[in-house]
């Protein structure tokens, strides 16, 4: 998993002009340097929830920051940048779009100014004593501006990138008016369930003003934050940066402190990546293995042998299903993709892309039954916002620096307080079974609440689960179904993605014979709404090559790499690695074969988005009856 | 036998070695011969046209143009083209049948002239040159009014050709003339903006038949006066203003001998003129004829009446405001009355204009409401009875869209 850094640290080459200390303190507030206000910061710091972080209101003199936001705001140009992740403008100077040179601030003398008293000896001191983070690097400074407007975002991270020690942000929002809470944009931070596992919702949100800055302490596998998107149209403008590990020379180096704290993150990477934090992300990644008998099904269809049965009128020669199968697929399926023309047409499609969008999928009457059932859930009935207050059949995928959605897996209701909790769920696994969550559902009917909508989406996981219609999809992609899952999910505006991740193997099934090494996987997009087109408000599911698997070929150590992969951003999705970008829309099936050099995400929901996106999620692992050759 | 299918991934690996492997063997020649690929498109056609006739046909261009996103300029050269051809043709053959339909056919002349206008849009984005880019619109428009009056020499009364005429002036104004424009820009002898303007209103006609493209010149002017009224207050714009009223702008007073400042100085009749042509617009369009034009024709038609009341509404609630001197007591009631009368008017023009899946139309009018709430007495049993039409409407619109405008009620609830 691969993901790179907006911008890298500058390490000073040359001896940097300094301040007198006099100088550097009289451009901080002066209540900074009062050692009554330093002991209550620590104090503050040191008990603060989730984890330690601070805050100090007009901190740097106010007349430099304005002097700083000018030149920002007349020197520096700024791209609009969205990956899984994020959206936001990064700068890049005028000379150089790409990025903005640290190392020559020569036109930009009060944004100069600010990085030396930032990285000052004076203040660093007094940043290690409040934050207790000890001795920081001078040499190492690390700096970016950025601006998000209407629309910007930074999903849950913890910041972990190399040496980092402290994050800072400070804050130039208009100098003269009053940042407003319902404008969004607030640092929101998050705790954690136990290490690397972050909980669903924030427990604490700042609202930034200007002049005021935000810092917590680097701590792998706790230090979650996001940056809540931007509403309104107004520039929530920002310095984001960081404090390192000092360097060998500097005062409070300790020889190979850097290695091993960099070598701890890398194993905390691994961690993530690993089945034991698996075991904690909800809805889980394993697919459940069919039935033997129901494979052979599958089996018999790819390879003609059912064509002894003389009893059985097939669709034609080539297409052996049969005609009440058809009909039991019709109950669904629009007619034009169930006509032997039709699914021949789907087949060569898929066999030439390996993979296939099927627009208006489901036939009229379901198409207009579920639109008429969403719209009517959209408008009437209030939809959870925090994973306290989501109620069965309804649960909220975790953790969330992985994804946040609503989703319906066929089992009980979950909620996840503790670590306890999801170790009790571990003790007790249970399959899917929709057929059971139907009957609760129609049981759990009130007066209220006639689970019209839920009944409707678990009818249709039923049919999509059914051996009628993954003969169906056998059909058309020539592949066998070896394990299932389907999830039905809604994504709720202003809340709700998935972050880029490869599919994993089935690793039960990889010795079958002919099992192919990648999933097959079926969105069924069911988005009532209109405005996705554009991708403006996210929402679109995207699938891109990971370029990584090129690059692995090129000369860099291990080491190197994954340094690399500590970072947090994730490369822009332009370019020729996207493979599709499918908005949301209604009732559009979205067919993939996936192997495992290529990444999936579904972009956060924007809440300026009218409705939820909501989708049917499919994935099968897959065994071909082909020969290899 | 055949091979195990290929991951998205491999596929795609493949198929672009496959394509850089045939790039070096094909060689340039082969390159020169390979066929463009065509860009080929459906043309829906209205009922009861004819599919081989040629001028039906390029309606249904024209139409599958105006009814779309219009970001194809392809599709804009084909219709000119088409309708070059079709001069050229009923000419030289001396067709004179062909001649003399086109002749009497004012959808002919207006689509030749609105995609010639329409494709200034396109030509200000590509020339970089100021300059030429300016000389390649003034072209464009200048064809476009040709062709505008070449039609209206055959057929003089044709309302459609004068729509046409002033939609192209109301394009032409901004995109010509005023994005050239500095604060310090002075008037020349050459150009009389309020002439022109005044052209475009006497050639402009309500026409039930082209009800959305009479619609379309009214947004146009809408726009412009906007365009006028915040003239010099661009940058403020793109830095971002927001549903926050603490930033109305002022309007920027120009100087006499500013090219805008006669516009500017009529901004307020000439609004007046557009609501009234909305007004009336409204009466030639039925929801079952066309949905979504009913609705928003109804919808700019409420939005101006609120824009008319803003004016009356700040001098009554002048009294409420300690920092400002006090008004008499008549000068009160008469700009309550009036800005009554207008959010009256525009609210059941915007209730009109609620759409049942689009919950930011009914917010519309609840927001109207609590501006009528505003102007009715204080504590007055109307003012109780349409805070409380807002709240109902704003609490549904929150259910419907987690809680998009909570902070508009939170606002209500607090006061």
């Amino acid at each position: 998993m691969k993901r790179k850094a907006p911008s890298n640290p500058v390490t000073q080459t040359q001896k940097q002009l300094s301040l007198e200390d006099d100088k550097v303190k009289a451009l901080f507030n002066q209540k900074i340097w009062d050692p009554k206000f330093q002991d209550e910061l620590k104090d503050e710091i040191a008990n603060a929830k989730p984890y330690n972080w601070g805050t100090i209101h007009d901190l740097v003199d106010d007349d430099l920051l304005r002097a700083v936001r000018k030149e920002i705001e007349t020197e520096i140009h700024f791209t609009k940048k969205e990956t899984d992740i994020y959206k936001v403008n990064q700068s890049g100077d005028l000379a150089n779009l790409s990025g903005l040179d640290w190392n020559d601030l020569s036109r930009l003398p009060n944004m100069y100014k600010l990085r030396q008293i930032l990285y000052s000896e004076k203040y660093r001191d007094f940043f290690g004593y409040v934050t207790g983070a000890g001795k920081l690097s001078a040499s190492k400074t690390d700096m970016s501006v950025n601006t998000y407007t209407k629309g910007c975002h930074l999903l849950t991270h913890d910041d972990v990138i190399g040496s980092r020690r402290i994050s800072f942000i400070l804050y130039l929002p208009d100098p003269d008016r009053k940042w407003k809470s319902h404008y969004g944009g607030g640092l929101r931070l998050f705790p954690s369930i136990k290490e690397n596992i972050p909980y669903t919702d924030p427990c604490a949100k700042l609202v930034p003003q200007f002049n005021q800055i935000a810092f917590f302490k680097v701590q792998p596998g706790f230090s979650f934050h996001d940056v809540e998107e931007v509403r309104v149209d107004k520039h929530r403008l920002s310095i984001q940066g960081w404090y390192h590990i000092p360097q060998k020379g500097e005062d409070g180096y300790i020889p190979g402190e850097e290695e091993a704290w960099i070598d701890q993150n890398i194993s905390t990477l691994a961690q993530l990546e690993s089945r034991t934090l698996q075991d904690f992300e909800f809805p889980n990644a394993e697919r459940e293995i069919l039935p033997f008998h129901q494979t052979k099904h599958y089996e018999r269809l790819l390879t003609g042998e059912e064509d002894n049965n003389k009893d059985c009128k097939f669709l034609s020669e080539a297409l052996k299903l049969t005609e009440r199968e058809i009909q039991y697929l019709s109950q669904y399926i629009s007619p034009e993709h169930l006509t032997a023309e039709g699914i021949t047409k789907l087949q060569k499609s898929f066999e030439d892309n390996s993979s296939l969008q099927i627009e208006s999928f489901l036939n009229d009457p379901k198409s207009d039954l579920l639109k008429k059932l969403i719209k009517h859930d959209e408008l009437n009935k209030e939809c959870p916002m925090e994973a306290k207050d989501v109620k069965a059949p309804w649960k909220t995928a975790t953790p969330s620096h992985k994804w946040r959605y609503l989703y319906m897996d066929g089992k009980s209701h979950e909620y996840f307080a503790t670590e306890e909790d999801m170790l009790e769920n571990l003790n007790n696994e249970e399959p899917s079974n929709f057929k059971w969550l139907k009957e609760t559902l129609i049981n759990a009917k009130t007066s209220n609440n006639d689970n019209e909508l839920e009944i409707a989406l678990v009818d249709l996981a039923q049919f999509l689960k059914s051996l009628i219609f993954k003969k169906y999809i056998a059909t058309l992609t020539l592949l066998c179904p070896l394990a299932e899952k389907v999830i039905i999910r809604r994504f709720r505006p202003g809340k709700d993605f998935t972050l880029a991740t490869k599919c994993n193997l089935s690793e039960v099934l990889k010795g079958v014979e002919g099992f192919v090494d990648a999933v097959l996987e079926a969105t069924l997009c069911l988005t009532p709404s209109n405005g996705w087109t554009s991708g403006e408000v996210g929402g679109y599911e995207l699938y891109m090559a990971d370029e990584t698997i090129d690059e692995e070929e090129k000369d860099d150590t291990q080491y190197e790499r994954d340094v690399e992969d500590a970072t947090v951003y994730r490369r822009d999705d332009a370019g020729d690695s996207v493979l599709i970008n499918k908005p949301a829309s209604w009732n559009s099936l979205n067919l993939v074969l996936r192997d495992e050099s290529v990444m999936e995400f579904v972009k956060y929901i924007s809440w300026g988005a009218e409705s939820s996106r909501w989708d049917v999620r499919i994935q099968w692992d897959v065994k071909s009856m082909e020969s290899d050759v | 036998m055949a091979k195990r299918p290929l991951g998205l991934g491999k596929k795609n690996r493949e198929k672009r070695r496959k394509l850089e492997d045939s790039a070096v063997t094909q060689s340039s020649d082969d390159k020169e011969k390979s066929p463009t690929p065509s860009n080929q498109i459906d043309i829906e056609l209205k009922d009861n046209t004819d599919p081989d006739n040629e001028l039906h046909q390029l309606e249904g261009l024209w139409l599958n143009y105006f009814n779309s996103d219009r970001e194809d300029e392809m599709l804009l050269n084909g219709i000119v083209h088409e309708c070059d051809r079709l001069l050229r043709e009923a000419k030289l053959n001396n067709q004179s049948a062909i001649e003399k339909q086109i002749a009497e056919n004012e959808i002919f002349y207006a689509i030749y002239a609105l995609a010639l206008s329409e494709l200034t849009i396109f030509k200000s984005g590509e020339e970089e040159d100021s300059e030429k880019k300016s000389k390649l619109i003034a072209e464009f428009f200048e064809n476009a009014i040709d062709r505008c009056e070449a039609g209206l020499t055959n057929l003089p009364d044709s309302e459609l050709l004068n729509l046409v005429h002033s939609k192209i002036i109301l394009q032409r104004i901004p995109l010509q003339y005023i994005s050239t424009m500095k604060l310090d820009s002075k008037k020349t002898e050459k150009l009389d903006l309020l002439s022109l303007f005044e052209l475009a209103k006497k050639k402009y006609f309500n026409i039930s038949k082209h009800a959305d493209l009479s619609y379309e010149v009214l947004i146009m002017m809408n726009d412009l006066l906007d365009i006028i009224e915040n003239f010099g207050h661009e940058n403020e714009i793109e830095e971002g203003l927001d549903s926050d009223n603490e930033e109305d702008l002022e309007m920027v007073e120009l100087s006499e001998e500013h090219p805008l400042f006669d516009l500017q100085t009529k901004v307020s009749e000439n609004y007046d003129w557009l609501r009234e042509k909305l007004s009336e617009l409204t009466g030639l369009v039925s929801a079952e004829d066309n949905k979504s034009l009913f609705h928003n024709i109804h919808r700019t038609a409420g939005e101006l009446f609120l824009k008319q009341a803003e004016e009356p509404a700040l001098i009554f609630m002048q009294q409420y405001d300690n920092d400002e001197p006090k008004v008499d007591v008549s000068k009160l009631k008469k700009a309550q009355k009036e800005s009554l009368d207008l959010t009256t008017n525009a609210l059941k023009y915007l209730k009109k204009a609620q759409i049942e899946d689009e919950p930011k139309t009914w917010v519309q009018v609840a927001e109207a409401y609590i501006d009528l709430g505003n102007l009715h007495d204080y504590k007055s049993k109307e003012q109780e009875n349409a805070y409380s039409e807002a709240e109902k409407i704003l609490t549904r619109a929150n259910k419907a869209t987690n809680g998009k405008f909570q902070i508009i009620l939170d606002n209500l609830l607090e006061n």
